[in-house]
């Protein structure tokens, strides 16, 4: 298999990773139970891209825009990929489409479901539309 | 702060009921507050609600909302998990109310399914719309809708947007068939266990699915409501599963929901990508640095220590009880009793050295009342920023000496304002050996807001070494006390994994409300408290009991500690109340009966003191009596023997006599 593989050449851990990185997690079968279940629920999983923020006074990893304070002996637990600087890779951070396949907003806002865009959801969209801009 | 012990029994049988679920720290309060109008503690860290709060819906005619604790996972793993687990299996819930942060999609649509499997009409908040759009993050609600038959609604909890839509929905929810196609061995396990169950509040389907994730809540339930050769069998097919199984059925059943919830996720959630900065978010890194985070920190205790001690116990308190009481209100009220009740036993009773308003009253409206209301302000700034989590990184490796971790720092930093309702808060941490030190620890020394308060006056009006002095002496024990208190516990100690919140602007109006209430509870419940202290020491004066307490004390107290005899009075009042204790300690020291080294030295005492009447109930209530009088056993000498060595140290090094 090749996960089994990559996991026998190059197991790297969480904690390994320095901060500025961004990596994706393989495994995390060695971890308590309880931890595991914790970890998961914050939706830090097998297969979900997350940035190491720091490593000291205790590592902080953000996966989403969720932000955990973990120790050490948590993270040696989490193997993982192979690391990518941030800079280069931001679109993976959140498991988002590339920038390539990303689909134009029209195609995707101005479809009208069941007419439930008020216009409180308006004024998302206006702020939507103006991040979107300026992204451009 | 405030307890809600009594609410319990508003509780409306027939009519709809609302339950509010959702994880940690996504604004369930905020929203029940929006519904109820009933003011709930809301603040800026996960695990602010640790019980259950019920409150008649505003604008649904007969229906009661009840805002639980934020569940992490279920099955559940903590106390206050366990509570909100309980609602949903053994309340008759009309309407599951799902309170979800819109910026951490996943995360909130893994419980939607949960929820949405049990059968009970829900909808889904979709809260923190306007930090969602600040970080670029912009979702389609309405496919959501579409895909999981579930109302979805967009709202900004704290300016009250999206909230009448809430309303809206919640009113005509009704049942929605959500399905989720689990793999063949699992559906064919859960059809078999569904059979054998008996009628259940919430769908069978639910319970099967959480009987195999062996959910506490569901065995207790099953073990109640099931024949016992039925449980049997459950059982049986139980461990069937998990032996026809590599992994966990629970794991399975994980990876299912999440590949969903990731494919919907994809096709709902758009992102810019482009790279989010704020001051707040700066502020919050800095917070969590090796250095920096040192840096704020003693900024943050200096700017407290000065609003706290030196503005408010100082500058404030010296206006109040020297001009305003002392030199206005107390000399008028005195002539007027004098003129118009000429009876001595009364104007003793009122005015006299023990008297109901010359020590009760002065003590709590012109000493206490300024510098807790202080204290509340500084405090709740704190909550609503969001730094205590961080805290909690700052402080891990001194909790790890004491086989804790930075989660504890939680449960102590809320001691510092009610030590009752922090012993309640103990219940978000993973193990039953961390409650018990941490409420151990929060009973020998942390002091609550009004004997802090009292503290850092008195200390204040010293100097700064004796602010340090007496910190790092309360410090130091507790360090001590914990480092042998997990020697001796048994057990493992659990390592740190924390969500760390976003930093927040804390809100004017927030801010406000928070020290209005607490100020209320303040008055409601203290200022009492100091009358009846006040009753008590003038009956004991009368009857010569006070006397000969003071006799009987004078060698532990004269001897040992090294302070007037009269300070008896004072650790029999800390019975009470430690801070009541206090605050005698601290007008016989601003009538320059105490030296510096006797301040420190009995406030030292007296924070170590045992912890007031309801603290120690509660202790008794969440871990029994015995562990109480336990506690008490070692609290009392100790913070007698503490005091005394410090005495001696003091006198030895000459400082301050
Ligand atoms: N920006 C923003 N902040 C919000 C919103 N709703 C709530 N908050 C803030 O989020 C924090 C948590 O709110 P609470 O209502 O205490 O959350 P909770 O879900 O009850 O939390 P627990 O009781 O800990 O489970 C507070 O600081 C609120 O001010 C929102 O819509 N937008
Ligand atoms: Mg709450």
């Amino acid at each position: 298999m090749e996960l089994q593989d990559r996991l026998r050449s190059d197991p790297m851990t969480l904690a390994d990773i320095p901060p500025g990185m961004l990596v994706r997690i393989l495994q995390m079968d060695k971890l308590p139970v309880e931890k595991r279940d914790h970890l998961l629920a914050f939706g830090l999983a097998p297969g979900r891209w997350v940035e190491i923020k720091q490593h000291r006074p205790a590592i902080v990893v953000q996966v989403d825009y969720t932000e955990l304070a973990l120790e050490p002996e948590v993270a040696r637990n989490i193997l993982v990929d192979t690391p990518v600087p941030l800079r280069r890779m931001r679109h993976l951070r959140r498991g988002a489409a590339a920038p390539g396949r990303r689909h134009g907003r029209h195609a995707f806002f101005h479809r009208k479901r069941r007419g439930r865009r008020t216009r409180f959801l308006s004024r998302f969209m206006k702020g939507y539309d103006r991040k979107n801009k300026k992204d451009e | 702060m405030q307890s809600n012990a009594k609410e319990k029994m508003v509780h409306h049988r027939d009519g709809k009921c609302i339950a509010l679920v959702g994880q940690p720290n996504v604004g369930k309060s905020v929203i029940f507050q929006a519904l109820t109008g009933r003011y709930v503690t809301v603040a800026n860290y996960p695990g602010t609600t640790v019980e259950l709060t019920r409150g008649a819906a505003r604008d649904i005619p007969g229906a009661t909302v009840i805002d639980t604790p934020g569940v992490i996972t279920l099955p559940p793993h903590t106390e206050d998990e366990f509570v909100t687990a309980n609602v949903l299996l053994n309340e008759p819930l009309s309407v599951i109310v799902q309170v979800g942060d819109a910026k951490n999609l996943r995360r909130t649509l893994m419980l939607t399914i949960q929820l949405a499997e049990m059968g009970v009409p829900m909808a889904l908040a979709l809260n923190m719309m306007d930090e969602a759009v600040e970080r670029g993050v912009s979702i389609d609600h309405g496919m959501i809708e579409e895909q999981m038959d579930v109302p979805v609604i967009p709202t900004v909890a704290i300016h009250g947007e999206g909230i009448e839509e809430l309303i809206e929905e919640t009113r005509k929810a009704s049942p929605h068939p959500f399905h989720l196609q689990y793999p063949i061995k699992i559906e064919r396990s859960l059809e078999q266990i569904e059979i054998l169950l008996p009628p259940c509040p919430i769908s069978k389907r639910a319970i099967a699915l959480l009987w195999m994730s062996d959910d506490p809540v569901v065995q207790a339930w099953l073990e109640e409501h099931a024949e016992p050769e039925i449980l049997q069998k459950l059982h049986r097919k139980n461990e069937l599963l998990k032996e026809s199984f590599e992994e966990a059925p629970s794991t399975v059943i994980y990876r299912t929901r999440f590949d969903y919830v990731d494919r919907l996720t994809k096709l709902v959630q758009r992102e810019t990508g482009s790279d989010w900065q704020s001051l707040a978010a700066t502020l919050g890194k800095l917070s969590i640095h090796p250095l920096w985070g040192m840096i704020i920190l003693a900024f943050i205790l200096y700017g407290m220590y000065w609003f706290v001690g030196v503005f408010s116990a100082g500058t404030l308190v010296g206006l109040l009880e020297e001009k305003l009481f002392g030199q206005i209100i107390n000399p008028w009220v005195t002539n007027t009793l004098a003129r118009f009740i000429p009876v001595p036993f009364i104007s003793d009773l009122l005015v006299g050295e023990y008297g109901l308003w010359s020590m009760g009253m002065t003590y709590a409206l012109a000493l206490i009342l300024p510098i807790v209301t202080t204290f509340f302000i500084a405090f709740s700034i704190l909550e609503d920023s969001g730094y205590l989590p961080r805290l909690a990184v700052l402080t891990n490796r001194l909790f790890r000496i004491i086989g804790l971790n930075g989660k504890a720092v939680l449960p102590m930093v809320l001691g510092l304002g009610c030590v009752t309702m922090a012993t309640l808060t103990t219940r978000v941490l993973e193990t039953k050996r961390d409650r018990l030190l941490v409420i151990l620890l929060l009973a020998l020394a942390v002091p609550c807001s009004a004997q802090l308060g009292v503290v850092m006056g008195m200390l204040a009006s010293v100097s700064l070494t004796a602010t340090l002095i007496w910190a790092m002496v309360v410090l130091g024990v507790l360090l001590l006390v914990g480092w042998i208190a997990a020697k001796v516990v048994p057990g493992e100690r659990t390592s740190l994994l924390l969500e760390l919140p976003p930093i927040r602007w804390p809100m004017l109006s927030s801010v406000l409300t928070k020290t209005l209430v607490r100020l209320e509870w303040y008055t409601k419940e203290v200022v009492p408290l100091f009358l009846l202290g006040a009753a008590i020491m003038f009956t004991m004066d009368k009857v010569g009991l006070l006397t000969f307490l003071t006799d009987l004390g004078e060698p532990l107290v004269k001897g040992w500690l090294g302070l007037p005899p009269e300070a008896s009075a004072a650790f029999l009042l800390g019975f009470m109340r430690r801070d009541f204790g206090a605050t005698s300690l601290f007008l016989m020291s601003s009538n320059g009966l105490l030296n510096p080294s006797q301040v420190v030295v009995s406030m030292v005492t007296i924070t170590l003191f045992v912890p007031c009447i309801a603290a120690l109930l509660m202790i008794a209530k969440s871990r029994g009596w015995r562990t109480m009088l336990a506690m008490v056993a070692v609290i009392f000498p100790l913070a007698f023997i503490v005091g005394g060595l410090l005495n001696l140290t003091l006198q030895a090094m000459g400082w301050g006599s």
